[in-house]
């Protein structure tokens, strides 16, 4: 049973029904605002007459629109920096057609020079060789592992697609020298190149040296250097122009020196087609589609032509990644967004209430009750609006400062490119619209309630009785109880998390008016809130079946179920908080405790909003918190199992690798694995054909015994067994937790143990069917689908390359050494070695990082929390001139005051944090030991000096954002808030 | 006019001597003399009505008799102590220990029930919490509410609601009461309960100043001080006359 479709026409139909009436609301507004001068006098009075408190309100209502906007600027810095990968590395060239026979290719160029395909307009031929570049000498001697050999017509290539200034050619009218070299500005940066430096380059156990006679910018085809098959790279290949003939020279038979040592694999000269469609670099989707499509049915049938959208590649993935990013931010921002609103309801909830006898006048002289609500409706209005634009500039702010704090993560990753704010002006429109479109429902919402009260009532101050039942009240708690089975009875048949989670607390939540006419209302609220609260709390436990692998929209949905059951809880726990005030008679705190506690108990409603709004971000933060602690206190146990028993990886160039024996001469080397390495392309999961690294392994791999699998088909026998079925069985394959997973974020599984697949090699068209027998955790190190050495060299052939090594050290040799001799000894064969434990140790800094920043965005929502509790004291104090006069007038000390207020501020910043803190260390600790989210046998340990600074941190905030409005409480003079007239 | 004769000093049983008080209230540039010269004593046991048309300085001079606002010349004893010369704690300390308060609005806590509002002075005053919680419920039950103890002002009556305000203010057995409206947010009836009780209340000993307009508890007191355009017009037995010249609206 497909759920999707049903629940996206409900959201759809709710909103359609939001806009269509808050479109109404917006232009009776409008029209109030042009044709209503009085009305609009009384919507501004207001605002003029009390500026400070205007600004407060616009202050809270902004900052929600600030993170929804922030999350969008994150995208789009992101779409852009992926982006912007076309502009340096393809310019024009949007389509290549890859060949190993040289002659196939020549023949196509050949052929499409005179009849391309639909769409393309030029076309040229390209040649390609995967090196590695040294240059200096003895000591001194730097090396780039990834380097690769571009043989092209650069007179051609100088007008490829018509416009040379996207070229990177453009100033460049010679054509490339024999023994001379063109090199990018990024290769001659990392290298430190000028003209005239002599370079080596080495491939398949040959070397040749050469000069470069130009440096030319990072930008369009001379950005472009055409990737080999084999392996994952961060950075995609420096591409060094050579005249024609040099490819030839390094490997053909009048190849140059053999080196020292070192196998000699097969050349793996590429040959391929490079087209353009002549429309620039950013090309309309649909346009490189056509023509992609286009040169797909050109090629179509031949095996030996692989067809690679390079352009739209990128695009796609800058779009993709920029929407996972904006989802990202936006799913944690959703916290500090909710906490935004339950802070703007309980502004205007107090703005209601502070007016109410004005309101109650308006009422007695002739206004309306539909007048009342515009009125006050403009009113809001116009705060929203001040708020949408205020909150979109904020954004850009925020979203500059993460975008800035990204770059250096994404820097110290080393990934190339540039990550550079970007905003598109619809983001901020977006933002800006989403932002109002919250603010104008919550003032929607808040005048109805406004205008339905009663004038006598309202003029007098008094409070509004209890609401009788009604029918309609009872039938929609009945609809409610109803529609929350259904939830739960099709989400159980449907094994869907969604209905499953949500059917039992809306079918509790809504049973609550049909208790509250038979029982306490404590009992009432309270008993449902439980419900709500246990199966929030327990559906993991209770249902891992179904709810094993939580995804993130589900996460967030859990987290406001439990906090708002949590703080129903709470508010009907009232006497619980107030027998405890009484238990401090007797001390010196024991008057302001009992009058800083009265309000928040007396007054649920409010009290909840604020609760909810501290204890959502709080309970956000202590999630993420916890997951960061698990992962910084994982690196030994991440390490284990990506190590396979030995203590570093060498990865070489795949043109020219390191051979066993040279890493076995090595002083210090204890063992040495052979990982053969390759790209194929995988069909599995019902997902289109991707490609994904695999990495072959032999008996020496084995032999150490390995821990990454974390389950495995139950007939292979133990761990060990599985790793042993895998190399001896061709048909059998264990893959990694983010196999074929696009975008960034936790694990998403798309296959299960026992599926099957097919891995495909795209340049003979050769594949296999495989069966998953096991499920790697943590591949940080990229080796990819592990299979037997046999069937990835069988099926990979050429395209395939015996170049990354585990080796393991002699007991008491200190493996960084170790590393240090490979490298400097294997430099020709571009042999870079790393420790597992380093390798972790940056794996995990980035991602620490990256939660870091997600801490520092929620800080925002923790802004709110505090700044609203300020605001909310600030229009408390206000509220409660009178009483405090009284307070005063009967002998209560200024100190008295200003500590009760503070008492306040305490009671509910602590109530949130404990709630906050302890359903989600409650959630953290569900998610870590009942789902395979962050792999297997992860412990829970709990961080309590994390917790602590969580609990602590907020409350002390807090306390210092009351201690203005207590001052204010405490100067409040008696007489003058006592002051009737005579 | 027998209100224009300089005061006498104190005598000893006085309880409140106020000498030359002067009050100013400024609005921006302007100016008002709310009080201007006013002297007054009053004996422990006493219980006198402060009358005159509104506007014209009854609840300023309560207030600055009570000391609950600053005065700007004279002098203000209260059981011989000069509470103007206090720093705002001791002034404060010295309300919690020696005056009571009564208000038309009022004025209970709204988030407290009828018996956490009366024991409020108590705890205020540092009364152990279960000696005050059985005093505020016998003063309760004194004023006829012992069945009210745990209801909040809002589920109360206006009546109830200022014998509640009339318990708390009694309850820490203060020098002196004030009393500012405390019938005017009553229907008559009621009015008549509550003075009756206030009237018990001065039977029994306790001094009360209390600020009306209403000409029934005018004449109910001992002594009427009629207040005019800030100064006192008049000081002396509360006559129909001098009742019916202090309520009027014509300077007479």
């Amino acid at each position: 049973m497909d759920l999707v479709d049903p629940v996206t026409a409900i959201l759809l139909l709710a909103a359609g029904a939001v806009v269509a009436v808050l479109g109404g609301f917006v232009l009776t507004l409008v029209s109030d605002t042009v044709r209503r001068p009085s009305f609009r006098r009384l919507a501004v009075r207001n605002i003029v007459r009390r500026p400070g408190e205007a600004a407060l309100v616009v202050a809270g209502a902004m900052l929600g629109t600030a993170i929804i906007t922030a999350s969008l600027i994150m995208g789009d810095t992101v779409e852009r920096s992926i982006a912007d990968d076309a502009r340096t590395d393809l310019g024009p060239l949007d389509v290549a057609v890859r060949s190993v026979d040289e002659g196939r290719a020549a023949d196509l160029a050949a052929a499409w020079a005179t009849s391309a395909p639909t769409g393309i307009t030029d076309v040229t031929l390209v040649r390609s060789l995967p090196v590695v570049v040294t240059v200096g000498e003895g000591s001194e001697v730097r090396g780039e592992p990834a380097a690769v050999l571009v043989e092209a017509d650069l007179d051609v290539l100088a007008d490829f697609g018509g416009d040379r200034s996207i070229t990177g050619f453009a100033d460049h009218n010679q054509p490339v020298a024999p023994g001379s070299v063109l090199v990018n500005e990024t290769l001659a940066d990392d290298l430190g190149l000028r003209s005239g430096d002599t370079l080596t380059l080495h491939a398949v156990g040959t070397s040749i040296e050469v000069t470069v006679d130009e440096v030319v910018n990072r930008l369009g085809v001379a950005g472009h250097g055409p990737t080999a098959a084999v392996g994952f790279a961060l950075r995609s290949p420096a591409p060094i122009f050579v005249a024609p003939g040099t490819i030839d020279a390094l490997v053909g038979d009048d190849a140059g020196e053999p080196d020292d040592a070192g196998a000699t694999p097969p050349a793996q000269v590429l040959h391929e087609v490079w087209l353009s469609t002549g429309a620039g670099v950013f090309v309309d989707p649909d346009q490189l589609t056509a023509a992609g499509d286009a040169v797909d049915a050109a090629v179509v049938d031949d095996p030996d032509l692989v067809v690679r959208p390079l352009k739209a590649n990128v695009l796609e993935a800058a779009a993709r990644n920029g929407a996972a990013l904006t989802e990202l931010y936006a799913s944690i921002g959703g916290f500090s967004v909710l906490a935004g609103i339950l802070l703007l309801v309980n502004l205007f909830v107090m703005l209601s209430e502070e007016r109410k006898t004005e309101l109650g006048m308006l009422r007695a002289v002739g206004v309306k009750r539909n007048q009342l609500l515009r009125v006050f409706g403009l009113e809001g209005a116009i705060y929203s609006l001040a708020a949408a634009v205020l909150g979109a500039v904020v954004g850009i702010a925020v979203g500059a400062a993460i975008t800035g704090v990204a770059a250096r993560l994404v820097a110290a990753e080393g990934a190339a490119g540039r990550f550079e704010l970007a905003v598109h002006p619809s983001t901020l429109a977006t933002g800006a619209a989403i932002g109002l479109t919250i603010s104008l429902v919550t003032v929607l919402a808040t005048s109805g309630r406004i205008a339905r009260l009663n004038v006598i009532r309202a003029i007098r101050d008094l409070p509004e009785p209890p609401r009788r039942p009604t029918w309609r009240g009872t039938a929609a708690a009945l609809v409610g109880v109803g529609v929350g089975l259904v939830l739960l009875a099709v989400g159980l048949a449907a094994e869907a998390q969604i209905p499953t989670l949500v059917g039992v607390p809306v079918a509790a939540l809504s049973a609550i008016p049909l208790l509250g006419r038979r029982l306490p209302t404590r009992v009432a609220i309270g008993v449902p809130a439980a419900v709500a609260l246990a199966w929030g709390a327990s559906v993991f436990a209770l249902l891992p079946g179904i709810m094993g692998d939580l995804d993130f929209d589900t996460f967030v949905l859990q987290g406001v179920i439990l906090v708002a059951a949590g703080v129903a809880v709470a508010s009907v726990a009232d006497r619980v908080w107030a027998r405890l005030a009484r238990a401090g008679s007797g001390t010196g705190v024991s008057l302001p405790l009992r009058l800083g506690l009265a309000y928040p108990l007396a007054r649920r409603l409010r009290s909840a909003l604020l609760l909810a709004m501290y204890s959502l971000v709080i309970f956000t933060m202590t999630l993420l918190s916890l997951f960061a602690e698990l992962f910084a206190g994982q690196a030994p146990t991440f390490t284990r199992e990506v190590s396979a028993g030995y203590d570093l990886y060498v990865d070489s160039s795949a043109a020219n690798p390191v051979a066993t024996e040279e890493l076995v001469a090595i002083d210090g080397v204890e063992a040495v694995a052979t990982l053969r390495r390759a790209l194929p392309f995988w069909e599995a999961g019902g997902l289109e054909a991707q490609p994904w690294p695999m990495s072959g392994i032999d008996d020496a791999f084995v032999a150490r015994g390995p821990e990454a699998v974390t389950r495995w088909l139950p007939e292979l026998g133990s761990r060990q067994d599985a790793y042993r079925a895998v190399l001896d069985d061709p048909t059998l394959v264990l893959v990694p937790d983010f196999f074929l997973q696009r975008n960034a974020g936790p694990p998403t599984r798309v296959v299960e143990l026992g599926d099957t697949m097919v891995v495909r090699n795209t340049a003979t068209g050769e594949e296999r069917r495989v069966v998953v027998a096991g499920l790697v955790a943590n591949d940080w190190v990229g080796s990819g689908v592990l299979a037997g050495d046999a069937l990835v060299e069988e099926l990979m052939g050429a395209t395939s390359s015996p170049n990354r090594h585990y080796v393991a050290v002699a007991p008491g040799i200190d493996p960084e050494a170790v590393a240090g001799r490979i490298n400097g000894t294997l430099l020709a064969s571009g042999a870079d070695a790393t420790t597992f434990a380093a390798a972790v140790d940056r794996a995990l800094a980035t991602n620490l990082g990256f939660f870091t920043l997600l801490r520092a965005y929620l800080g925002l929502g923790l802004l709110i929390g505090i700044a609203g509790l300020g605001v909310v004291m600030v229009r408390a104090v206000r509220e409660r001139r009178r009483e405090i006069g009284m307070l005063r007038a009967m002998g209560v000390s200024s100190r008295t005051v200003r500590r009760a207020f503070l008492f306040e501020a305490a009671f509910v910043s602590l109530q949130g944090s404990l709630l906050g803190v302890g359903l989600g260390t409650l959630v953290a600790w569900q998610f870590i030991t009942s789902t395979e989210q962050f792999g297997t046998d992860n412990p829970f340990a709990v961080p309590y000096a994390v917790l602590g600074l969580i609990l602590v941190v907020p409350i002390g905030a807090s306390l210092l954002a009351t201690l203005a409005p207590a001052r204010a409480a405490a100067r409040v003079a008696p007489a003058a808030a006592l002051r009737v007239a005579d | 006019m027998p209100g224009t004769a300089p005061a006498p000093p104190p005598a000893a049983d006085t309880i409140l001597s106020a000498r030359d008080v002067r009050k100013v209230y400024r609005t921006g540039s302007q100016e008002v003399e709310a009080l201007r010269d006013v002297s007054l004593d009053v004996a422990t046991g006493d219980m006198v009505m402060v009358m005159g048309p509104s506007g014209n300085g009854k609840t300023t001079l309560l207030n600055c008799l009570a000391g609950l606002d600053d005065i700007d010349d004279g002098v203000v004893l209260v059981d011989g102590d000069d509470i103007h010369r206090m720093s705002d704690g001791a002034r404060t300390e010295h309300r919690a220990q020696r005056m009571g308060f009564i208000f038309q609005a009022f004025n209970l806590i709204p988030v407290f029930s009828a018996v956490e509002n009366v024991e409020l002075p108590l705890l205020v005053g540092d009364r152990r919490p279960a000696e005050a919680r059985r005093r505020a419920v016998e003063m309760l039950e004194r004023v006829g509410l012992g069945d009210r103890l745990d209801h909040r002002p809002t589920e109360l009556s206006g009546g109830e609601q200022q014998r509640v305000a009339v318990a708390r203010a009694l309850v820490s057995e203060p020098a002196i009461v004030w009393a500012d409206e405390p019938t005017g947010n009553l229907d008559s009836h009621t009015a008549g309960s509550v003075l009756e009780l206030l009237h018990e209340v001065h039977d029994s000993g306790q001094t009360l100043v209390v600020v009306t307009h209403d000409r029934g508890i005018g004449l109910s007191g001992q002594r009427l001080v009629q207040v005019r355009d800030g100064t006192v017009v008049y000081d002396g037995p509360p006559s129909e006359d001098a009742v019916d010249r202090a309520v009027s609206t014509v300077p007479g």
